[in-house]
């Protein structure tokens, strides 16, 4: 692994972090740190409470996101967000760009070759 | 109704209460009012102690520094504008226009009698005679400059403290060129005034006397540092 790996991880991951939050608050709505715990269960180990609120932020900025006070059987109210018909659009739009892009670099990777041999 | 949680509640952990304070602090710093501030930091005190009941630390949830949170949740939130901050603005001035004025008078006297005895020293080596019975005109530039001498001293200080204050400001730069030009336009405008009341009542030193002369200078003063942030804030 070459030195800049997480670097590059987190450039590859920061274009793609709000399909993720989407797509997880379609499966199940819920509040910021429920989610970035979803997200790191899921696979994103290394994305944070840090990266995750801000995102929230603004995505309910955007109107993708609806923002719902609920009270909480073991504490304090909370936040729990969910999309919103114009989120689920967005969401629908993402994970079309998302297949394409990846399916188009792929296949520049396969017609180079250095694709061979990594077992996809 | 089950109110939001405060981070001030005692029921937070104290690490909990600690980061999210440093996280008000850097809002505050950026003149985020606080009605703003204080819901969205209900909201993460309540993710954070979530977390703590888990047994995660603050800081390994955020993932990253408490400033770069509070300034990525800040930007995301549109609060990276140049917030007006005007009470802020003009308590630092406060701070500032003090402080100039108690080292001024602790300068001020001393330094009049002693610039004018190094000029009739020197005027009295050119010849010229100095004092009682000797030319009169060369007291008022040094009277004079020894006050405007002041008056940029206390510019400085209070373009000084409000800079110190508002630090983490958008339009501060700007705020503090204005400020430099709006000051000394103030005092223009409210010096002459505060003389001719002062001249007008025999140079009473009556409380009401004083108080209006200071008033009315210090009041532009504080004026023209409104309206330089208020054009900085304008134009950002």
């Amino acid at each position: 692994m070459t030195p800049d790996a997480p670097d590059r991880r987190a450039q590859l991951l920061r274009g793609s972090l709000d399909l993720c939050v989407l797509a997880a608050l379609a499966q199940q709505p819920g509040h910021a740190y429920e989610l970035a715990t979803r997200l790191a269960e899921a696979g994103l180990r290394d994305v944070s409470y840090g990266t995750v609120y801000p995102m929230i932020t603004r995505l309910r900025r955007s109107g993708l996101l609806h923002e719902q006070t609920e009270a909480s059987p073991v504490g304090p109210e909370r936040k729990v967000f969910s999309l919103t018909a114009a989120g689920r659009d967005a969401l629908d739009d993402w994970l079309g760009q998302w297949q394409q892009a990846t399916l188009d670099v792929e296949t520049v990777l396969r017609s180079t070759g250095v694709w061979a041999g990594r077992g996809a | 109704m089950i109110s939001p949680l405060s981070p001030q509640d005692r029921s937070v952990p104290e690490d909990v209460r600690r980061v999210v304070a440093r996280v008000q602090r850097e809002w505050r710093l950026l003149g985020v009012p606080r009605p703003l501030r204080d819901a969205v930091a209900g909201d993460v005190a309540a993710d954070l102690h979530d977390a703590h009941r888990q047994g995660r630390t603050p800081e390994s949830v955020l993932g990253t520094s408490v400033r770069d949170f509070a300034r990525e949740v800040a930007r995301e939130n549109g609060w990276l504008v140049a917030w007006p901050q005007y009470g802020r603005m003009l308590a630092a001035a406060a701070v500032g226009a003090g402080l100039s004025v108690l080292v001024g008078a602790v300068l001020l006297v001393p330094l009049v009698g002693w610039s004018t005895n190094v000029v009739a020293v020197v005027l009295g080596e050119a010849g010229v005679t100095v004092g009682d019975g000797g030319d009169p005109s060369w007291y008022l530039p040094v009277v004079l400059g020894t006050y405007v001498l002041f008056g940029a001293g206390f510019v400085a200080a209070v373009l000084g403290c409000v800079r110190w204050a508002l630090r983490s400001a958008e339009g501060l730069t700007r705020t503090l060129r204005f400020g430099a030009l709006g000051l000394p336009a103030s005092a223009a405008l409210s010096l002459p005034v505060a003389i001719w009341i002062g001249h007008a009542s025999g140079f009473s030193t009556s409380p009401s006397v004083v108080l209006t002369e200071c008033g009315l200078v210090l009041g532009t003063a504080a004026a023209a540092l409104v309206a330089a942030r208020a054009w900085a804030v304008r134009t950002v």
